[in-house]
């Protein structure tokens, strides 16, 4: 087996889905290929993450702060709330968050697109590398997840959404307000889209194409947010 | 060598000279800009960076081996650094880091070797490049970005300003969260992505295309050569191609509530399933060559004859 059999069987081998034999060759190729193995257990881990999350409705434990604590303590000593102060004053505040922040939105993300992929028909997967859109039927579970996806990921744009507008605040420099502006207005064009594509979604419970298309959407706002974090930063 | 255009504080008499130079300043109603005048030898090929936070940056290639500076800086701007070797030279407007500075405005003409590769970084700041072959690289927070001639290759990013390449490079780049995208005579390869603006693009032949605006309109004239791939993708923004009518090319088309109108063939699209997209429109033409998707979630799909 090579590693593009192993990554094309990956899937259905954490499904349960493959026969004994292919089974076996699975296992065999990950017990002597590195590169797999990690595959596979990144698979599992994040599988295990998506699957602490309760169908049917958003979850009731703070997966925000869960994540940020996990990940806070595999920070770097320097990256964490009160190390030593960095060189420039808003970094302080800023540094950490955004780590966690575009940490936490990555993996609640991808844990989530592999439950789907996973959990779902292979095309009801959420393709970020290149999003298309599917006339996929929905399943039952798919219709489930929608408002759990949703909410996830809304939790964790208003998590960075947080984290932004304190730090832009703080600063209070008058020449960060064509910035301010600038993003306030991008973040609201991309809220609206948001808005509309989740309206639609309510009509449509189920709808693949437009589960896509929020979560895209979502991860538009996510990347515009941490871009403007980087900003504020650098700027 | 780093250039001597530099304020010095460090003398008490000095300070309350400029104190009182200031005060003057402001009382006649603005402070006083200081002139730039610098030169540099510089290999036709030269890396040449520049940042700057707040003013404007012009750049403009010439046939000299040579690189010269020009314009004025603001009173409080600490100092211009210029230094490097010929064949990779840095310009950078230093600020202060403390303290409230009215006065940091930079407005710089820069003429570089027209095969030079420029790199522009700036804050507050358009950008204007001109007659540059080499590779340029242009990114602002707050400004347009202007790019004229026929540079190899060009990326372009602002957060607010408009992105206006007039280039005959094959490969483009431009990206802004508020402001149009215009990109003419473009070819090859070339992706353009805005959040709240429009993009616009025409020239040709491409060879492959990557759009995307969440609230704008995207407007493509131009030959897609075939075996490319073209992705176009607005939320209520439309999408309009206006295509060669001996184009090759397949398209797959879905929208959830925008109008597709094809000039290409069939013009009614179908819902194939209530989980999919509200329309769905998939056809070939001329054999099929090329590859086209495009999205929408509310924006119309118009696909025109040219």
């Amino acid at each position: 087996m090579n590693h593009e059999a192993f990554q094309d069987q990956l899937d259905d081998y954490v499904d349960g889905a493959l026969s004994g034999a292919e089974r076996a060759a699975m296992e065999a190729h990950a017990a002597a290929c590195a590169p797999c193995a990690a595959s596979l257990a990144q698979l599992r881990a994040l599988l295990g993450l998506a699957q602490q999350l309760p169908p049917g409705a958003a979850p009731e434990r703070d997966l925000w702060t869960a994540l940020r604590e996990r990940l806070v303590a595999a920070e770097p000593e320097a990256l964490r709330p009160g190390a030593a102060p960095a060189s420039r004053w808003w970094a302080r505040v800023w540094r950490p968050a955004v780590g966690v922040a575009a940490a936490a939105a990555a993996v609640v993300f991808l844990a989530l697109c592999a439950w789907l992929s996973q959990r779902g028909p292979r095309e009801a997967a959420v393709d970020t590398a290149a999003p298309r859109l599917e006339s996929t039927p929905a399943t039952a579970e798919t219709a489930v997840l929608t408002p759990t996806l949703v909410a996830a990921l809304a939790r964790e744009c208003m998590g960075a959404g947080r984290i932004l507008q304190a730090s832009m605040e703080s600063r209070n420099d008058p020449a960060d307000e064509a910035l301010t502006h600038s993003l306030t207005a991008g973040i609201e064009v991309v809220d609206q889209s948001i808005a509309e594509t989740v309206a639609a979604l309510e009509k449509n419970p189920g709808n693949v194409s437009l589960l896509k298309l929020v979560t895209l959407r979502y991860q538009q706002k996510l990347a515009l947010l941490h871009s403007a974090m980087e900003i504020v930063e650098e700027v | 060598m780093r250039c001597t255009t530099r304020k010095r504080w460090s003398n008490p008499l000095a300070l309350e000279l400029v104190a009182g130079a200031c005060l003057a300043a402001l009382w006649a109603g603005s402070a006083d800009a200081r002139a730039v005048d610098e030169r540099r030898p510089a290999a036709a090929d030269a890396r040449i960076s520049v940042k700057n936070v707040n003013g404007t940056i012009t750049v403009e290639g010439w046939s000299k081996k040579e690189v010269q500076v020009t314009g004025t800086i603001g009173e409080d701007v600490e100092e211009l650094v210029i230094e490097g070797s010929e064949s990779r030279l840095r310009i950078e407007v230093e600020l202060p880091h403390r303290g409230h500075n009215s006065d940091t405005d930079a407005d710089l003409q820069i003429k570089v070797p027209t095969g030079a590769e420029v790199q522009v970084d700036v804050v507050n700041c358009p950008i204007d490049v001109t007659k540059v072959d080499g590779t340029v690289e242009l990114e602002s927070v707050n400004g347009n970005v202007t790019v004229t001639g026929e540079p190899a290759s060009v990326t372009a990013s602002t957060v607010n300003g408009r992105i206006s390449l007039t280039v005959s490079s094959k490969q483009v780049e431009a990206h802004t969260v508020n402001g149009r995208i215009l990109l003419d005579g473009v070819s090859g390869d070339v992706s353009a992505a805005t959040v709240g603006g429009s993009i616009e693009v025409s020239g040709g032949p491409f060879e492959r295309g990557e759009f995307q605006t969440v609230s704008g309109d995207v407007d493509f004239t131009g030959a897609l050569q075939g075996s490319g791939s073209f992705d176009f993708q607005a939320h209520s923004g439309d999408v309009i191609l206006t295509l060669p009518a001996n184009l090759s090319a397949e398209f797959d088309i879905s929208t959830f509530s925008g109008d597709i109108d094809n000039a290409f063939g069939p013009s009614r699209p179908e819902r194939k399933s209530k989980y999919g997209p509200g329309k769905e429109l998939y056809f070939q033409t001329g054999g099929g060559k090329a590859r086209v998707s495009i999205n929408t979630f509310s924006g119309d799909v118009r696909l025109i004859k040219k």
